[in-house]
């Protein structure tokens, strides 16, 4: 039988590196997660939400002073991109340390849908600053039976 | 004076000049409803920095304004009013020592109450118009307090994420606790149920906030806001604040 060990210094800070380990974890997903700002184009990525019920795929997204005539989304089958632009320009102080802001009049983002959609049969509303799109879901299904037992 | 409790220490310039403060608690949560509620209460009491929080669990940022640095958590004072704020959302493993933190220096300092400020994730958010506002409150006494506030009390449902484990310690430690939570977006800064919460803690402490201010911005709150939206939203996405949509179980 395998004698049993006292903890020493060394194993708590093995357990302090583990813990270590996990809490960077945790950022990992936030640094990987793509840029909010397009600096090239002058545009700000918006957030958004995709969530999915049995026949639809639901994309949400936060556009903050866009008026509704001023929003273009392009859908396929398994991406819809989205752009809007402000009713007026944004200034940012994004260089921190530095004067001066950094001026932005669009909102642009291409998003990958989780499951293949129908692009025709699709529905927006635009309401409080907040875009909705609601893809129907491609493949229907075939229905299954269940056999008769006994 | 440092009041050091495990993780978490607290240090104020002075002592806080109130025999019994209420003490108003936000950090980054479902469409940052109690961070920007708190914002506008201290911009409108003028309310003065008076303490801030360290810890070695919090990620090693500091705030930079008007070129001075400052630690993400704060604690802002005017006269009985006192507001804890951070400026970054917890890390999953800071909340149980930053609860117990927090409500044991509400403890020490005779707080009236613990008053935490956050939303309720709604799924049709879209279709609402005003968000209601409910109460969570650890004590009868509380509970009262709301109903004469007019604020509904949140009877059935799940409460996940730093809130949650703030009424948890507060009623270990026999705090008085109340959690407003406003009726929100879950992922999108949500300034128009922040400014219901706002209505609310006015009601409940009886002050006087404006919220038009908050209102005019709305929109300019929303974008210049998402990067910690974006940042609250990985944390919430640990901590289960999806939960909140769901009903508890029932067994009888």
């Amino acid at each position: 039988m395998a004698e049993r060990r006292r903890r020493t210094i060394f194993d708590l800070m093995e357990g302090l590196r583990r813990e270590m380990d996990r809490f960077f974890e945790g950022w990992s997903d936030e640094m990987s997660a793509p840029p909010l700002y397009d600096l090239e184009r002058r545009a700000l990525s918006p957030l958004s939400q995709i969530t999915e019920t049995d026949d639809e795929v639901i994309v949400t997204v936060d556009l903050p002073c866009v008026e509704k005539e001023d929003i273009k989304i392009n859908a396929t089958e398994d991406r819809v991109h989205i752009e809007a632009r402000m009713r007026e320009c944004v200034k940012l102080p994004l260089f921190r340390g530095r004067e001066g802001d950094t001026e932005f009049q669009t909102f642009r983002r291409s998003l990958p849908l989780t499951v293949l959609v129908d692009p025709n049969e699709a529905r927006a509303r635009f309401r409080g600053g907040i875009l909705e799109i609601r893809f129907p879901k491609r493949a229907k299904g075939s229905e299954v039976r269940i056999e008769q037992s006994g | 004076m440092a009041d050091d409790e495990e993780d978490f220490s607290i240090t104020l310039r002075g002592s806080l000049k109130s025999a019994n403060p209420a003490v108003i608690l936000s950090v980054p949560d479902t469409g940052l409803v109690g961070s920007i509620a708190a914002s506008q209460i201290i911009h409108e009491l003028a309310a003065e920095e008076v303490g801030s929080i360290e810890s070695d669990l919090i990620p090693p940022v500091v705030i930079v304004r008007d070129g001075e640095p400052k630690t993400p958590l704060m604690i802002h004072q005017k006269d009985d009013i006192v507001t804890v704020t951070s400026d970054i959302p917890l890390p999953p493993v800071t909340i149980y020592p930053f609860a117990r933190a927090i409500v044991k220096w509400a403890k020490q300092h005779n707080a009236r109450v613990l008053l935490g400020v956050t939303g309720l994730p709604i799924s049709n958010r879209l279709e609402v118009e005003s968000s209601t506002v409910f109460g969570v409150a650890t004590t009868q006494a509380c509970r009262k307090q709301l109903s004469s506030a007019d604020i509904e009390v949140f009877r059935e449902g799940i409460i996940a994420g730093p809130y949650a484990v703030f009424i948890k310690e507060a009623e270990r430690e026999d705090v008085p606790a109340v959690t407003l939570l406003a009726e929100a977006h879950l992922q999108f800064p949500d300034p128009g149920a922040s400014a219901a919460a706002v209505k609310a803690v006015n009601r409940f402490l009886n002050l006087n906030v404006s919220v038009d201010s908050l209102l005019e911005k709305a929109e300019d709150i929303r974008i210049r806001a998402r990067d910690l939206m974006r940042r609250t939203q990985e944390q919430m996405r640990v901590q289960q604040k999806a939960r909140e949509q769901e009903l508890p179980g029932i067994y009888v």
